[in-house]
């Protein structure tokens, strides 16, 4: 049971990440598009996904499955992001997918961890790239001019498709306790930081709701 | 000594680091040198004298893992409380510390988030299991921006190492999911602290995976800022690694 709990996890992470890892390595290699001054970041961002991919699937595979083939994928979301295709003129595209991608990642990861709690391997693994993601997309997300963190259930500027990414993350309430409500809570941000402070899961079907999109 | 491997070290937070530590160790093994910048010195002075109790001088502050998930949320808390405390600090000193009014920002942003996770904690906690840590900065200077973000850094690394290493002892469903709510934002932290220390670079995220320390890691490292002196009763006896190997 727990045994395919994983694999189930680990293949989806292992989808999200052939996502991430296409899409940064195309974007590495297309003459023009990221500028110099931006080529260190992505570079570590396009190394540590390769890395997650080959090490999702060695994790499937000592588990005695078969990872899942690489799909091939839309980077325009089946025309939502018309004519987009790694062109110099591009970038804005680029970056903002990239935060897209990255926070998404994040969420996706999170609705997961739970998941593991009986498979320590998986869930000290899973949580070892769920925080790097979430510093690749604060990263993404300051090279934007956003902060670093999901401010209430905002997209920022990126187009209104990818609002699924951001649904819930407004949520004040945790653990049964109203963030906003506690005593020094007023003093320290209120509502608002009480979003900030706390990232939200997504789960599986709302991850793939959000990625198929993507999927050619 | 020219061809030694050498490390540099201007701030006394740094060598409450774990990386720091092992960095040193690794030199004095090949004959390397550590090198204290005066800044580290100066920095230090503050100690002298009628300055705060030293860190792990106070009274005992016992955190017994027999007692489960709650024993988790203290452990927690206890990292919250300092977080919080710190930043509040660097807030009150803006006026003399150097920060640009972008980094004051995300200052302000970063203390309303760990007073809010410490709040949290206190109220899950309640007055039976809740208790008041002192925190004390030796090396840190409040005055000095490299100071404050080197500090900063290695808080909110250590958070997201102590979390990601935590996590494998949390039995409730809900709470390793509140717990990940929490570590993302403190590697969102760590990243945009990164960023301001070595702006646009490779440094926001220094590895693939994070690293995933195992709690008695993580308390000895926070015992360098805490005046309680900081026990863990009946710590796991288990502990499985995460992908760097290093907790």
């Amino acid at each position: 049971m727990q045994a395919s709990t994983t694999l189930e996890v680990l293949q989806f992470a292992l989808l999200l990440e052939y996502l991430e890892a296409d899409f940064y390595a195309r974007g590495l290699g297309a003459a023009g598009l990221i500028p110099a001054a931006d080529r260190a970041v992505f570079g570590v961002i396009a190394d540590h996904e390769a890395i997650h991919v080959s090490t999702l699937r060695s994790l499937i595979t000592t588990a005695g499955a078969t990872p899942i083939v690489r799909p091939a994928f839309d980077y325009t979301a089946r025309g939502a992001l018309p004519g987009f295709n790694f062109l110099p003129s591009q970038y804005a595209t680029f970056l903002a997918l990239a935060m897209a991608f990255e926070d998404t990642g994040v969420r996706a990861y999170k609705g997961q961890a739970a998941r593991l709690i009986n498979d320590k391997a998986a869930l000290s693994a899973a949580l070892s790239i769920h925080s790097v993601e979430a510093r690749h997309a604060a990263q993404v997300r300051r090279m934007r001019g956003r902060k670093g963190w999901v401010v209430g259930n905002s997209r920022e500027d990126l187009p209104a498709f990818t609002q699924g990414i951001y649904d819930g993350e407004d949520n004040t309430v945790q653990g049964g306790v109203s963030v906003p409500s506690l005593p020094m809570a007023a003093m320290f941000g209120g509502a608002a930081a009480a979003a900030e402070a706390f990232d939200e899961p997504l789960t599986l079907a709302q991850v793939t709701a959000i990625i198929t999109p993507f999927l050619a | 000594m020219s061809d030694r491997p050498t490390l540099v070290i201007g701030d006394g937070g740094l060598l409450t680091s774990l990386r720091t530590r092992r960095e040193m160790l690794r030199l004095m093994a090949v004959g390397g040198v550590a090198v204290f910048l005066p800044s580290m010195l100066t920095a230090c002075s503050d100690d002298n004298g009628v300055g705060p109790a030293a860190p792990g001088t106070g009274a005992p502050l016992t955190i017994d893992f027999a007692r489960g998930d709650i024993a988790i949320l203290q452990f927690a808390y206890a990292l919250e409380q300092l977080e919080a405390d710190f930043y509040i600090r660097v807030v009150n000193a803006f006026s003399g510390a150097g920060l640009s009014a972008a980094e004051q920002a995300i200052m302000v942003d970063l203390r309303n988030h760990e007073v809010l996770h410490r709040e949290l904690f206190k109220a899950a906690l309640g007055t039976a299991n809740g208790f008041t840590l002192t925190p004390t900065y030796p090396g840190v200077s409040f005055s000095n921006r490299l100071s404050i973000l080197q500090a900063a850094r290695g808080f909110e690394d250590l958070g997201v190492a102590a979390y990601n290493g935590a996590a494998q002892y949390i039995s409730d469903p809900g709470t390793l999911t509140l717990a990940g709510k929490i570590v993302s934002v403190e590697a969102r932290h760590a990243s945009a602290i990164r960023d301001l220390i070595a702006p646009n670079s490779t440094g926001f995220a220094p590895n693939a995976f994070d690293d995933v320390f195992r709690p008695s890691v993580v308390a000895s490292a926070a015992q360098g800022f805490i005046t309680e002196r900081l026990t863990l009763a009946n710590g796991p006896s288990t502990f499985v690694q995460g992908p760097n190997n290093n907790g």
